[in-house]
């Protein structure tokens, strides 16, 4: 039923993807299972292809194009609950960076499996972090940055969540180019996404 | 030593043995990033710096950090107009009315502020209201005679066309990085119709700038930067359709008025887009970042060692910032011995030293590269 939903997005073909969601509207099909079975998959598709280095950026952002294509026509059919029972997920880009395409490939990557996103921008501040989780009530926070000189702010962010009885128990990823995961697990994150395919199995599995 | 710096780096450049490894400290990359220049300044004891200029690394480098790091190269930088100063700590340029932004210390070119990122149609494009007047003097001004100056010290003269040489930095800046990249796709008449006009402005002053100084040159930089950490941001079949005819326009012309070596610059993971950059006349690759993947030492003068020259290399994302000076010197070393073999290695940073990075290490790293790097090389 949603393989040819799957085809079209992973072989970007815009046109035939949007119909086939709208076909599949107007056949009645739960709309969530679209999402997950259709959207979902074809995006998989797209990044497992992006890892084996068969898609590039262009390819990418081109999928993100077309997803959000095709979930801004199921989306006003879902239930409210019913895109956020995961869990609701901060992302931002710490202080002194302005970098922002990885983290927002990770965003759409993480908004077209259903969970909910709060993207709080670039140049964050340790403080609007912490503010952000707690007021979201999130239950994971990811963390980004493309210099080395402003991949230190994350350790600013997660001894401030960590040292707050509220919020200590928040899981924390994290991710960008000069980041590993000797460098996670050194500074105390939860996880390392390696990239935004990496950082959905994370988040999958520290929110389950 | 017999050589001069002139003589040695054609030697190498044209990959055999010569006195020495060139050290290559002074372009506007591989340099050091503006905000750390200070610090470097005071370790060396150097009195009376002036203020850093540069968007990514210090081209201003004194020449007391130039002779005391070992320095072949003498940058020679094409002129411009000034940059205008806009409300919210905005910069906009003069050349190509792109706008950016300091953060953290570092030029940034956010997406969001983009001239042309809602562009729709050409006529929109040529509403933009700044483009390049190539009969603006600026460009040119005293670069002949300063030319003739460096190319008498007998050093290496390395010329930079600044954003005449770089269509693929003006185009995302211009458009948006995102916009740059599905444009093939999703409006291929506006991309090209932006790329060549980029092209046209570019190769009028690239050509005007070098009938003045292209007999002086012996490196000549261009830039892309369309890879990453991890791969290209582009596959080499899209290179191929997308950015190198209209690379290949500038360097044609280039050719014609300067014996100069073609170098350029990508950051990243660009070992896939190689074929790409050798069909476009490249010969040198800038800055060989060789924590990225594919781009190790090794791997890269393997299979591309014998056509082309590798400016740059040493990992500034961990060893230079936070190795000891053993680990240094060792590192050093180590890409010494795997470079330098046979020539086709001009030594550098893997790109601008960054503001973490102990003033100890990069006087080591030089020192280094001073000791070790004398032809013939052995595992010394």
């Amino acid at each position: 039923m949603f393989s040819k939903i799957v085809k079209a997005l992973s072989d970007l073909d815009r046109e035939k993807a949007t119909q086939e969601v709208e076909n599949l509207i107007g056949e009645g099909v739960d709309p969530f299972k679209i999402i997950q079975n259709g959207i979902m998959q074809g995006m998989d598709l797209v990044g497992e292809r992006f890892e084996k280095g068969y898609y590039f950026l262009p390819d990418l952002i081109r999928a993100g194009h077309i997803v959000d294509a095709c979930s801004s026509l199921v989306k006003p059919l879902l239930k409210s609950n019913q895109s956020s029972d995961k869990g609701v997920i901060v992302v931002g880009t710490v202080a002194g960076d302005i970098h922002d395409l990885g983290k927002n490939i990770v965003i759409s990557t993480l908004e077209s499996a259903g969970f909910k996103v709060v993207d709080i921008g670039v140049d964050v501040p340790v403080e609007r972090f912490v503010e952000a989780v707690r007021s979201e009530k999130a239950l994971l926070l990811g963390m980004s940055a493309l210099l080395t000189v402003t991949m230190v702010e994350m350790e600013k962010v997660i001894e401030a969540l960590r040292s707050d009885s509220d919020l200590k128990d928040v899981k924390i990823m994290v991710g960008g180019a000069p980041l590993d995961q000797e460098y996670a697990d050194k500074i105390g994150a939860d996880a390392y996404g390696k990239d935004a395919r990496q950082a959905l199995m994370k988040a999958r599995e520290l929110l389950n | 030593m017999s050589m001069t710096p002139r003589e040695n780096y054609w030697k190498v450049v044209n990959h055999e043995e010569g006195e020495w490894i060139p050290i290559f400290w002074g372009g506007t990359n591989s340099s050091i990033v503006p905000q750390h220049y200070g610090a470097l300044c005071q370790e060396l004891g150097v009195p009376d710096y002036k203020r850093p200029v540069g968007d990514f690394g210090t081209v201003n480098l004194h020449p007391i950090l130039r002779e005391r790091l070992h320095s072949d190269v003498e940058l020679l930088a094409l002129g411009g107009p000034h940059r205008r100063h806009l409300e919210e700590g905005l910069i906009e340029d003069a050349m190509w009315g792109f706008r950016m932004k300091e953060v953290g210390g570092y030029r940034v070119f956010p997406d969001q502020i983009a001239p042309l990122r809602h562009a729709k149609t050409i006529k929109e494009i040529e509403e933009h209201p700044i483009w390049p007047n190539p009969d603006d003097s600026a460009y040119y001004y005293g670069a002949k005679e300063r030319a003739q100056k460096l190319y008498d010290s007998g050093k290496i003269v390395l010329g930079e066309a600044s954003y005449a040489s770089a269509p693929f930095f003006v185009y995302p800046w211009l458009r948006g990085m995102d916009q740059w990249m599905i444009d093939p796709y999703d409006q291929p008449d506006l991309y090209r119709y932006l790329a060549q006009k980029i092209i046209d402005y570019s190769a009028v002053i690239l050509e005007r700038w070098l009938d003045e100084v292209g007999e002086y040159l012996d490196v000549l930089c261009f830039y892309d930067d369309i890879a990453m950490q991890t791969g290209p941001m582009v596959s080499l079949d899209h290179y191929r359709k997308w950015i190198l005819p209209y690379e290949k326009q500038l360097t044609d012309i280039a050719k014609k008025l300067t014996k100069a070596k073609f170098s350029i610059h990508c950051c990243g993971s660009c070992h896939d887009l190689l074929p790409g950059f050798i069909e476009v006349g490249y010969e040198i690759l800038n800055p060989v970042q060789t924590r990225a993947k594919n781009m190790e030492a090794w791997r890269l003068k393997k299979e591309y060692g014998d056509s082309l020259t590798f400016y740059g290399g040493v990992d500034i994302q961990r060893l230079l910032p936070f190795g000891t000076v053993e680990e240094i010197r060792q590192g050093v070393k180590d890409l010494i011995n795997t470079l330098g073999p046979n020539g086709g290695f001009l030594f550098a940073t893997s790109h601008n030293i960054e503001p973490d990075t102990p003033p100890k290490n990069i006087i080591a790293m030089f020192d280094a590269a001073h000791e070790f790097g004398r032809y013939p090389i052995t595992d010394k």
